[in-house]
């Protein structure tokens, strides 16, 4: 039956299932991660990283900003993808421990990102045109990137690659005394990914952008591991947290509604009632426990001699050599069979106790047919 | 008080100044406003006090049949009541809509209506009377509860009511057979008139005859004004439930139909019911249909008590002195009979005749055929044993000179009746 209130209260289930609805819409779906060593998707970057280990590197991948500050990088090539997963601070720490490294890769870093790696004088600006081929940097002359994200101007040192007027897709810093080793840019994530490393020469790009030293650090931070807070993908609708309390509020306020009693429970005054075959079946269940298979046949036997008697009109308790004789006679039936069925033996076990019950049964129909 | 599914509603409608202005705040504005407009509604709520209440009495009602129970309202405030009214009775009452929907404009009254259509024999009594009064808004409402104290007496249902026109058939046949019929024990003078041939010679009254020159007979009526006093057992034993009924109300069935019969038949009825002590009592009812009334009156708010029955004193208080047909309502149970009744049969059956008339199991008997599997003889032989002993027991009264009456309690109250006929019939009333 559809009342009013169950309208209402319909309508209200409809609007939070709307909201759920709505928010798991709008939630990321982050089942692999774009630039990860690990990942065989499109995306994913571990063809470069299986070519880095076959060509005799040593691969290190370090996901969390404690992992990498647990690796030592003294002489090592450090590659950092995805830089915007991290905060200022935590880039900047990674830029100290990364001092000691031999040369430090990071792709995609925009200005932010650049400024907090203490990189102060590179600007970025997105590219929309193919990167061209003028190169300043010696190890990548004459090769060709297939695409580019980002073109990096450096303010007075440094050489660039893949871009012209002094500013590229690479943009290679050479190393500080003291305070930081050889930085390379690389504004394209193309260069790297499995689906994109094999188009014009992004594989040797790659490979002679990481192949410097014999070992690579790959610091490759996750969502999950991720510290920026700009950074973890698209965030919860501003509206989404205060609904959730509303949400509870109405809650609350129809459980209010529905759980008031239009006046107490009224209680019914019940009689004493019992089931008037209940003794009768307590001492059946008597018998069985106490497994009383002779005295069981004992009264069967009784009832029977007694109702027998009373059909063949003779007196419920005389002797039992004329009701036996009676009997076979009415039942056409051994006297002998007769008396033992009557008078025999108590019933031993329980499958006798049955085959007495069942024979008496029989006679008794045959007595009476 | 009580808030409504509006309530709910307007809350969830915060939803969209949610989207608009995110923010907690927004969230604790507006249930402010929600619990400002819920205030505002209560206090305007016409208060429930407003409402005056009375109920009509409530007559009796047969069990099976319906009734339906009335209830004025008057609005005493100065505002239109809006809300509901619930009128609570217990489940067994069978209430159908207890809760009803109230426009009363100030000063009017109004007639609200319960149908109840009770299940179970005895008094129903209402519990709290409950009024919502709804403010302007309807987002909330007050509640308030106050005793209306009513009840419904609900009679036995006497469903072999419809053996008693086959019987009374019986009963006149019996007049007019006994009107031909010699004189013997047991009847009395009825009339005399003309003979016809085929009436008994010895039946001629010759003082009349020479009177009127032709020959007339005296006819014979069975006897009247005997007594007939049926005691039901409301004890321990009469708990019993047999299918939906207990052996109570199986008793009571039996006890109305004799009633109904021997009240026709122009016997004096008296009827006793009770355990450790008299719990209802009917006696000195000469008229039939006050007599059956009466009956099921006395009998409405029996139930049966876990005590045993205490004979000596249910048959010392209630028993007239002179020689009746004394019915004992109570089941055959060796145990219960052999300590309580027993005793005291013995002098009552030298003084009056004396019929028990018990409510059988049917599933005992039945048990008794069952024997399948081990589990079934061990119950058979249980179900046996029971029947043994019920025997022994019916024995040993039979031996006082009791007839005992053991049947089912679809067949008992025909058995019971007929028994009557049979006695009346041949004059051992």
């Amino acid at each position: 039956m559809i009342t009013r209130g169950r309208l209402i209260l319909g309508a209200v289930v409809a609007v939070l299932l709307l909201v759920l609805v709505g928010v798991s819409l709008l939630l990321p779906r982050n089942a692999s991660e774009p630039l990860d060593p690990d990942s065989p998707a499109p995306d994913g970057t571990r063809a470069a990283a299986q070519v880095l280990g076959q060509q005799g590197l040593s691969v290190d991948i370090a996901r969390s900003p404690d992992e990498f500050g647990a690796r030592s990088v003294a002489g090592a090539t450090v590659l950092i993808t995805r830089p915007q997963l991290l905060a200022d601070d935590t880039l900047r720490s990674v830029m100290e421990h990364a001092a000691g490294a031999r040369r430090v890769v990071v792709v995609d870093a925009d200005p932010a990102t650049a400024r907090a790696m203490q990189l102060p004088d590179v600007q970025a600006a997105p590219v929309e045109d193919a990167p061209s081929t003028v190169c300043s940097v010696p190890w990548l002359q004459g090769l060709r990137m297939s695409y580019a994200d980002v073109e990096y101007t450096a303010g007075s040192v440094g050489a660039s690659c893949f871009g012209e007027g002094g500013s590229g897709t690479v943009l290679v810093l050479p190393e500080i005394n003291g305070g930081r080793p050889e930085t390379v840019l690389v504004g394209s994530h193309a260069v790297f990914a499995n689906k994109t490393v094999v188009d014009d020469d992004n594989a040797a790009i790659a490979l002679r952008t990481l192949g410097s030293a014999d070992r690579v650090v790959w610091f490759a931070p996750t969502v999950a591991t991720a510290d920026n807070p700009l950074a973890q993908g698209p965030a919860w609708p501003r509206w989404f947290g205060p609904s959730v309390w509303l949400a509870a509020a109405v809650a609350i306020l129809v459980i209010v509604w529905r759980a008031r009693r239009f006046g107490r429970l009224v209680p019914e005054p019940l009689p004493v009632v019992v089931p008037a075959d209940e003794t009768t079946r307590s001492r059946g269940l008597l018998y069985r426990k106490a497994g009383d298979t002779a005295r069981s046949s004992r009264v069967l036997r009784a009832a029977t001699r007694g109702r027998l008697a009373s059909y063949l009109g003779l007196p419920p308790s005389g002797p039992a050599g004329p009701l036996v004789e009676r009997v076979a006679h009415a039942a056409g039936a051994d006297p002998r069979d007769v008396h033992d069925l009557l008078l025999g033996p108590d019933a031993a076990d329980e499958s006798s106790m049955t085959d007495i019950a069942h024979r008496l049964q029989l006679l008794e129909r045959q007595v009476r047919r | 008080m009580r808030l409504t599914g509006r309530t709910a509603l307007l809350a969830a409608v915060g939803f969209v100044a949610v989207v608009i202005h995110p923010g907690l705040w927004t969230v604790f504005w507006w249930l402010l406003l929600v619990a400002a407009l819920v205030g505002i509604d209560l206090w305007l709520a016409p208060s429930t006090k407003s409402l005056l209440p009375t109920r009509v009495p409530t007559g009796q009602v047969r069990l099976g049949e319906s009734t339906s129970s009335e209830l004025l309202v008057r609005n005493t405030g100065d505002r239109t009541f809006r809300g509901a009214v619930r009128d609570a009775w217990p489940p067994s009452a069978g209430a159908v809509g207890e809760r009803m929907a109230l426009r009363l404009p100030p000063g009017e009254q109004a007639r609200l209506t319960t149908t109840l259509t009770p299940t179970r024999r005895g008094d129903r009594r209402t519990d709290l009377l409950t009024v919502r009064s709804a403010g302007p808004l309807g987002l909330a409402q007050r509640q308030r509860s106050t005793p209306v104290p009513g009840s419904v007496r609900v009679l036995p249902g006497f469903p072999s009511r419809r053996h008693l026109p086959s019987k009374l058939a019986q009963l006149q046949q019996l007049d007019g057979r006994s009107a031909v019929r010699v004189r013997g024990q047991g009847t009395e003078f009825d009339s005399l008139r003309d003979y016809v041939d085929g009436d008994d010679v010895r039946s001629i009254d010759w003082r009349a005859t020479a009177r009127r020159q032709h020959p007339v007979v005296r006819t014979w009526q069975p006897e009247r004004d005997r007594r007939i006093v049926v005691v039901l057992d409301t004890s321990r034993t009469s708990a019993g439930r047999i299918g939906d009924l207990t052996r109570l109300d199986a008793g009571m069935d039996a006890t109305l139909l004799l009633g109904a019969l021997a009240s026709r038949a122009g016997d004096k009825v008296q009827f006793l019911a009770g355990d450790r002590r008299v719990r209802a009592r009917v006696s000195g009812i000469t008229d039939r249909a006050e007599l059956l009334h009466a009956l099921v009156t006395a009998m409405a708010p029996l139930e049966p008590a876990l005590v045993e029955a205490d004979w000596s004193h249910l048959v010392g208080t209630g028993l007239p002195r002179n020689r009746s047909l004394v019915v004992l309502v109570t089941p055959l149970e060796p145990a219960a009979i052999a300590e309580g009744l027993l005793p005291v049969l013995a002098t009552l059956a030298s003084r009056h005749r004396v019929v028990v008339a018990s409510v059988a199991d049917p599933s005992v008997r039945a048990m008794t055929g069952q024997r399948d599997n081990a589990a079934e003889v061990y119950d058979a032989a249980a179900a046996e044993r029971t029947e043994l002993l019920r025997g022994r027991t019916r024995e040993a009264l039979e031996r006082l000179g009791v007839t005992v009456l053991d049947e089912p309690p679809d067949k008992l109250p025909v058995a019971l009746v007929d028994h009557y006929l049979l006695l009346k019939s041949r004059g051992l009333l």
